[in-house]
């Protein structure tokens, strides 16, 4: 099992080394360098070049956690094991190959192995008969969305004759945009995980093994934003609907997801939804962005490109590390459920600390990265309020109260994942036994945060290897580029200057309580009594009284039989509460069932006998020769 | 550089000018108008009981609130004396770290076990979560006013001309004024001085903390008071009144906001706790009439 995925890991470092190797010259120029295959072009530009020094990070992290994580899988046979790395290696390809292709045939043949070989990767514990309906329903959502990107083929290349990234131009030059952006955006946005779409991500994400939904969360998602952005580059004019459309799918995205990751009980589940969450953010920074290039405006439309970019990278980072620490989680105590948790501060002492950076910096709070992406989607949208009239002002002002309400409400579902399941008292014998994982497998995580931390105090030089790529977004960046240079360095040491001043603090501290008496002993009494750890505060309640403000939103199904008068010695009693996801329950699942119904009727003619099957075609002839008689066809 | 100063000085005085309004109010004699202070250096040298549930979370936690407080005080400037710390966009920083603030408090509370400390926790996240748009607008609204995006700008352009936009910054004033209650935990949202664990919000919060920690807490929660005085202070400076003037006008308005919140504290029951969210709310939507306020003041939306 690890032999093999040892190899995998050194195939894919190979193709990352060289990849790599062509990309940095591109982002340090500017200039794209295209080959030809065959009759299929292939190109990295800045913007390929970017998204191949983020894939390659993503998938390298998460593979070498792998190697780890897989270890207690040796029962696996060779072949699955094998089946395992390859899909890997070919989820790494042919995401590199998405970025790097120029017309739509190639990208929908890539985008197909990207998908298929993430499917396998999902059905990595396919025993599980829960994991299998899981990865089945993958497969087919992914196909759904591979069918609006083959719809999208179809109809650019009806109307232009080319199958070419090129003829997009071309065709949002003569006809509607919306006609060839919609079912675009629908076919990434599927990827991507934008409302109404986002059904796969919740349940794909804790099915798959931890470094693969490390990857899928942090790494394959993206690719639906590069599509989206890729497509992007060809619109032209004004596009302020189109601005205020996706701005719109953002927010409600935003909003909806992070309302679900609150009420989540399963740690998986509740990072799935946040990372739906930040892909909320994601449309929202794209929806500004383009509403400033369609009004002529560089400082929206840089700062929103550049919050998009930046935020790419940081949600990448942070997502694998959230994912791989509950990964270790995971494997020490084979729970993900947040109610059964608790107390593993003092067991993993490590693994909290990185989920809890982590979580700091997904929730965009200072002093960590997430905090200068967010940061600059709130300068785009406080610019857009005040550079331009009283509409633009009313948009981005409601953008303004989504990124707080959405920061927010972050901040409660990460302190109630950290709370509930790290600090405290263990609830269950499995969060009791937990012990530390290897320093093998804390490393990704490690390194990643190291990374994070880069980037939150060097923000500037961020921005400024990423700037080919803001360039080819909006081509007079640079003035804005330069004025925002000397605010990004300020943030960046007030990032440091912050950590700083906590030490230095805590030194205080330490001196001043030199010589006082310092005493252990048990929690304030009242409260906490019982020697039962299930008292403490569960995740479910932790979440309740923001339940209550939100019910239409979130629907929380409670099982229990209430006590009756007539139960004078009442026994025991279970209480169950079940979360829905509203979309999918109300959207998604009714016309399925319709279909289902539809074709369960239509089953009659199904009847397995022969004779039937005769007579149908019987029937089919006579009316084919009584069609042809009255002269029909 | 001044308004930090005028923070530090104001915290030692603000509990307490709030203490002495309350018990004249009540016609008590009260603790003397330097108790709270002799509380805090007691405490700061006392030694503490830890938590054998809590871990290092716990022991970071109440630094790094007290941190977040004086930082966020050293972006605010003094009319159009600047401040320390400005960069563009600091607006966001300022709020952000005081949700900082709020995350390590919430994660320390829930670090003790304790089943009160998670329920305060969990309204101390939920409540900053409600107030936090309020501010954003209010400073949104300020950005658009004045053209500037960090706080020592915007103050310093803030010139008020007409009766229209003294009405703005009566709304904005209260608005403030109640996100200063909200975010310290006093009434109607929290009672201080409430004695039951499962009314409490902020009190439930530090049940377990002693000893340096909490005098730190207690020095912290009178920083943001007095720190919340300077911002509403700011409002009330005008450019052309010499320097003396100015920290005079601003320690009669910190003096005056002292004894409203004694006032209010006095005269005003406090909320249940389901109706909080709905107070909350109604704080964004008087936010929302000051940014439509700005919208016609600065002719983007002609009616």
């Amino acid at each position: 099992m690890t032999i093999t995925f040892i190899l995998a890991t050194v195939i894919s470092a190979a193709m990352a080394a060289l990849t790599v190797a062509w990309s940095v010259p591109v982002l340090m120029s500017g200039q794209a360098a295209t080959f030809a295959y065959g009759p299929a072009i292939f190109s990295i530009d800045p913007l390929t070049a970017f998204m191949v020094v983020l894939i390659n990070i993503g998938v390298l992290l998460g593979m070498v956690y792998g190697i780890s994580y897989l270890k207690p899988y040796a029962s696996k046979s060779f072949m699955e094991a094998l089946v395992h790395a390859l899909a890997m290696v070919a989820l790494h390809g042919s995401m590199l190959a998405v970025t790097m292709v120029r017309d739509m045939v190639s990208l929908l043949i890539m985008w197909e192995i990207m998908s298929m070989s993430s499917f396998l990767l999902v059905l990595f514990e396919g025993e599980k008969t829960r994991t299998r309906r899981v990865a089945l329903s993958y497969f087919i959502q992914m196909h759904v969305g591979a069918f609006f990107l083959l719809l999208a083929t179809m109809i650019l290349a009806g109307k232009t004759g080319s199958y070419t990234f090129d003829a997009m131009g071309e065709f949002y030059a003569h006809s509607p945009s919306w006609t060839l952006f919609l079912p675009l955006f629908l076919g990434f946005g599927m990827k991507a995980g934008f409302l109404p779409l986002h059904t796969w991500l919740p349940h794909a994400h804790p099915a798959a093994p931890s470094h693969v939904s490390g990857i899928m969360s942090g790494v394959m998602i993206k690719l639906g934003i590069y599509g989206i952005l890729r497509t992007i580059l060809y619109l032209s004019g004004d596009q302020s609907m189109l601005g205020v459309a996706i701005l719109t799918v953002g927010i409600v995205t935003g909003l909806y997801a992070i309302l679900q990751a609150i009420v989540r009980n399963d740690l998986k589940r509740l990072l799935a939804y946040s990372s739906v969450e930040n892909i909320g953010l994601l449309g929202i920074s794209i929806g500004m962005a383009v509403l400033g290039t369609s009004i002529h405006n560089d400082v929206i439309a840089t700062l929103g490109w550049t919050a998009v970019l930046l935020h790419m990278v940081h949600h990448m980072l942070f997502k694998v590390v959230l994912f791989q620490s509950v990964g270790n989680i995971y494997a020490a105590t084979r729970t993900r459920n947040l109610n059964e948790l608790g107390g593993l501060v003092k067991r993993m002492p490590n693994t909290v600390t990185v989920f809890i950076l982590g979580a700091l910096a997904i929730c965009g709070l200072p002093p960590m990265n997430g905090f200068v992406s967010e940061f600059l989607m709130y300068a785009a949208s406080i610019e857009g309020m005040k550079n331009s009239g009283a509409y633009f002002s009313i948009v981005n002002f409601f953008v303004l109260i989504t990124l707080c309400l959405i920061g927010g409400l972050a901040i409660i579902a990460f302190t109630k994942a950290i709370g509930v399941g790290m600090l405290g008292e263990p609830r269950t014998e499995h969060a009791r036994n937990a012990v530390e994982r290897p320093w093998f497998m804390r490393l990704p995580q490690q390194v990643a945060i190291g990374m994070m931390i880069v980037m939150a105090v060097l923000p500037q030089f961020m921005v400024a290897a990423m700037s080919a790529v803001i360039r080819t977004f909006v081509p007079q960046c640079d003035a804005v580029l330069v004025s925002l240079t000397p605010t990004l360095t300020s943030l960046g040491i007030f990032n440091a200057s912050l950590v700083g001043a906590v030490g230095l603090v805590l030194l205080l501290r330490k001196i001043a309580t030199r010589s006082a008496q310092r005493r252990m002993g048990p929690t304030w009494g009242c409260g906490f009594t019982a020697a039962d750890a299930r008292l403490q505060y569960t995740s479910t309640t932790f979440a309740d009284s923001t339940v209550q403000l939100i019910s239409p939103v979130v629907r929380v199904h409670v099982q229990m039989h209430a006590l009756r008068q007539a139960d004078v010695f009442p026994h025991a009693r279970a209480y169950h509460t079940d979360v829905v996801d509203v979309i999918e329950e109300s959207m998604i699942e009714p016309p399925i069932a319709g279909i289902a119904f539809v074709l369960r009727r239509l089953a009659v003619f199904h009847t397995g006998s022969m004779r039937t099957y005769i007579l149908y075609a019987f029937v089919f002839i006579i009316a084919i020769a009584v069609v042809t008689i009255m002269g029909v066809i | 550089m001044i308004s930090i100063a005028l923070i530090l000085l104001s915290s030692v005085f603000f509990v307490g000018i709030v203490n002495r309004t309350k018990s004249v109010s009540s016609g008590r004699i009260g603790p003397g108008f330097t108790q709270h202070l002799k509380d805090i250096s007691r405490l700061l040298k006392k030694g503490s009981v830890t938590s054998t549930s809590s871990s290092f979370i716990f022991q970071l936690a109440p630094s790094i609130s007290f941190v977040t407080v004086i930082v966020a005080c050293l972006f605010l400037p003094f009319g159009d004396q600047p401040s320390i710390l400005s960069f563009q966009y600091d607006v966001v920083v300022f709020a952000y770290l005081l949700a900082l603030g709020r995350f390590s408090m919430v994660i320390m509370a829930m670090d003790t076990a304790s089943p009160f400390e998670g329920m305060g926790a969990n309204r101390e996240a939920l409540y900053g979560m409600l107030v936090e748009p309020a501010f954003f607008i209010l400073a949104g609204s300020f950005a658009v006013l004045t053209g500037h995006t960090s706080l020592n700008e915007i103050f310093r352009d803030m010139h008020l001309g007409s009766g229209v936009s003294y009405l703005m910054a009566a709304f904005a004033v209260y608005v403030f004024l109640q996100i200063a209650m909200v975010e310290n935990s006093r009434l109607p949202v929290d009672d201080p001085k409430t004695h039951l664990e499962l009314t409490m919000v902020h009190e439930v919060i530090i049940l377990d903390n002693s000893g340096f920690d909490l005098g730190m807490i207690l020095a912290t929660i009178s920083l943001r008071f007095a720190m919340f005085g300077v911002l509403i202070a700011n409002f009330a400076l005008p450019p052309m009144v010499p320097l003396w003037g100015k920290i005079l006008i601003a320690i009669d308005v910190m003096a005056l906001f002292a004894v409203v919140v004694g006032l209010l504290e006095s005269f005003r029951a406090r909320n249940r706790m389901k109706r909080n969210p709905q107070f909350i709310f109604t704080l964004t939507s008087i936010a929302i009439l000051v940014f439509f306020t700005v919208l016609i003041l600065t002719n983007k939306l002609v009616l």
